[in-house]
């Protein structure tokens, strides 16, 4: 099997975007091309490319969207095929890129994740992120992404002793990091006292769903990211050195979230991460920095256990120790993590390996962790019914 | 085949008229499902019976949500998980004003969205009045 790398990498300013679907996705394309000294002429060597997304069909009213960016980019005949595996759409193309180029089909495969979630309003975007729920046992009832997040945590408040205070602690780091990243969507820094306050609380920072609260929840946000996958075999034909994909590691849990034996794990990730680490050959402790799926601020501290780095039910400890920190054992969500960075869906599995990519290439500026080499994504489908791993490693 | 499944609980609170609703029992090993399954978890075998899903609960966790979807006419909206006696844990919508981890809950089964035409039904888990 041929080892794969990333020559390249794009990535829009997320936030609300003012221009169309494909003018959003190609931006983050021509950066990437750009970025690994890509020309989009004929001749241009680019395989395959993939797009990620879970509501181009269904919000912008475009299918077969995949096709339209190919022409757009001027990168006829490439092949080309959308990917939607919900919020791990990103990590799920990256994948199958990878898998293309490691068979022998393709040599180069261009990965763009694009998401435009704020052309509809609040309530037909909460309609269709929950569209994710199972279809018959939690859809129906009005039940969202929030309300599975809220219940986990009250739960793991319950078991482990986790608090609304480590919550809104975990929301400052995140923002901290996100001050030093000028493509995060939100660029400010929540006051600690002012989040936590009881006597304004309801004003300052409201229940969303009942234990969490607005700021311990990632905003909706448009964005586009892309990386240029290519074959180590022919990666001296681009300007970058190539970071190579170490280890991928999916694993699927039960659709419906009461149907779990233990409630208060995440199953796949953990699955998806062990699968990963094999993979790579490398272990959590080889891990320098890594991007964790905090749609819900819980999940990073969920997280942290299920990938390694932790003891069950410590993850929050880690935290007040400052050891997620930037400078501490392990940051992670250097880049603001979704909840300041912005979750587009489609796009955010994309823009964590992104992420990574800088770390390792030391461009993270502002926010490097010094001397990292190697890094772990984690894009988490559904309420981590469908989770993708990816490791990234500066070692050839 | 269809039978209730906690014989010896207190009949649900006759909310509505509504349908009931069923969990799935393998025929083979006797594993419950809920929601419906067309492999059993445990055995591999295909075909199951309908059992009524009624009875008492204890609730496992709960929310309220502020921010609904499409289609919810009201400003927030509580859900819970609940256990019910044979271990299967399900979710629904939570109609009870302090809810508490481990409380008991009766299940009862009522309209969880409007629709045009259509209603749709699931379950709807209220404070278990009937209890001694």
């Amino acid at each position: 099997m041929r080892s794969v790398g990333i020559v390249g990498i794009g990535h829009t300013k997320f936030g609300k975007s003012r221009v169309s679907y494909t003018d959003m996705a190609c931006e983050a394309a021509l950066q990437a091309l750009k970025d690994a000294g890509v020309t989009p002429l004929p001749g241009h060597g680019i395989d395959q490319v993939l797009l990620a997304t879970m509501g181009a069909s269904m919000i912008n009213h475009q299918s077969g969207a995949a096709s339209a960016i190919v022409d757009t980019l001027n990168l006829r005949p490439a092949m080309a095929e959308t990917v939607e595996n919900g919020p791990a759409s990103g990590a799920s193309a990256i994948k199958l890129g990878y898998s293309m180029i490691a068979s022998g089909l393709a040599d180069t495969v261009l990965v763009i994740g694009a998401e435009m979630m704020r052309k509809v309003s609040g309530w037909e975007g909460t309609d269709f992120v929950a569209t994710m729920l199972h279809p018959e046992a939690e859809y129906p009832y009005g039940m969202t992404l929030p309300a599975l997040a809220g219940m986990f945590t009250r739960l793991i408040m319950g078991k482990y002793g986790l608090t609304s205070k480590d919550l809104a602690l975990l929301s400052v780091k995140n923002h901290s990091n996100a001050m030093h990243n000028p493509c995060a969507h939100i660029r400010m820094v929540p006051d600690l006292e002012a989040i936590t306050a009881d006597e304004d609380i309801e004003t300052v920072n409201p229940l969303v769903a009942d234990p969490l609260r607005l700021y311990d929840v990632c905003p909706v946000s448009d964005g586009a990211a892309a990386v240029l996958l290519c074959a180590m075999d022919v990666a001296d034909r681009f300007e970058k050195k190539a970071i190579r994909v170490a280890g991928i590691g999916q694993a699927t849990d039960t659709h419906a979230v009461a149907e779990r034996e233990v409630p208060t794990d995440l199953l796949a990730v953990r699955m998806a991460a062990q699968r990963a680490y094999e993979m790579s050959g490398l272990l959590p402790t080889d891990i320098d920095v890594a991007e964790l799926h905090d749609a819900f601020l819980i999940l990073e501290i969920v997280e942290s256990e299920e990938v390694g780095f932790f003891k069950r039910g410590e993850g929050h400890l880690a935290l007040r120790e400052g050891k997620t920190q930037i400078g501490g054992e392990i940051p992670i969500n250097t880049s603001g993590g979704l909840k300041a960075k912005g979750h587009p869906l489609g796009a955010t599995g994309v823009s964590q390996t992104v992420e990574i990519v800088r770390q390792l290439r030391g461009e993270a500026e502002g926010r490097q962790v010094e001397g990292a080499r190697n890094g772990l994504v984690v894009n988490f489908g559904g309420f981590g019914n469908n989770v993708v791993a990816l490791i990234l490693s500066k070692d050839a | 085949m269809r039978e209730t499944m906690s014989e010896t609980m207190p009949a649900a609170d006759a909310k509505c008229a509504a349908p009931p609703m069923y969990a799935f029992r393998c025929e083979a090993c006797g594993e419950i499902h809920y929601p419906r399954h067309y492999v059993c978890k445990t055995c591999g075998s295909q075909d199951f019976d309908e059992v009524v899903l009624d009875g008492a609960c204890l609730l496992e966790t709960w929310t309220r949500v502020f921010n609904l979807p499409e289609g919810y006419m009201k400003p927030s909206l509580c859900f819970g998980m609940v256990r019910f006696p044979n271990g299967l844990v399900v979710a629904g919508q939570l109609d009870v004003e302090e809810p508490r981890i481990g409380m008991e809950l009766q299940t009862s089964v009522g309209v969880i969205k409007e629709g045009i035409g259509q209603d749709n039904y699931g379950f709807i888990f209220i404070e278990n009045n009937m209890k001694e």
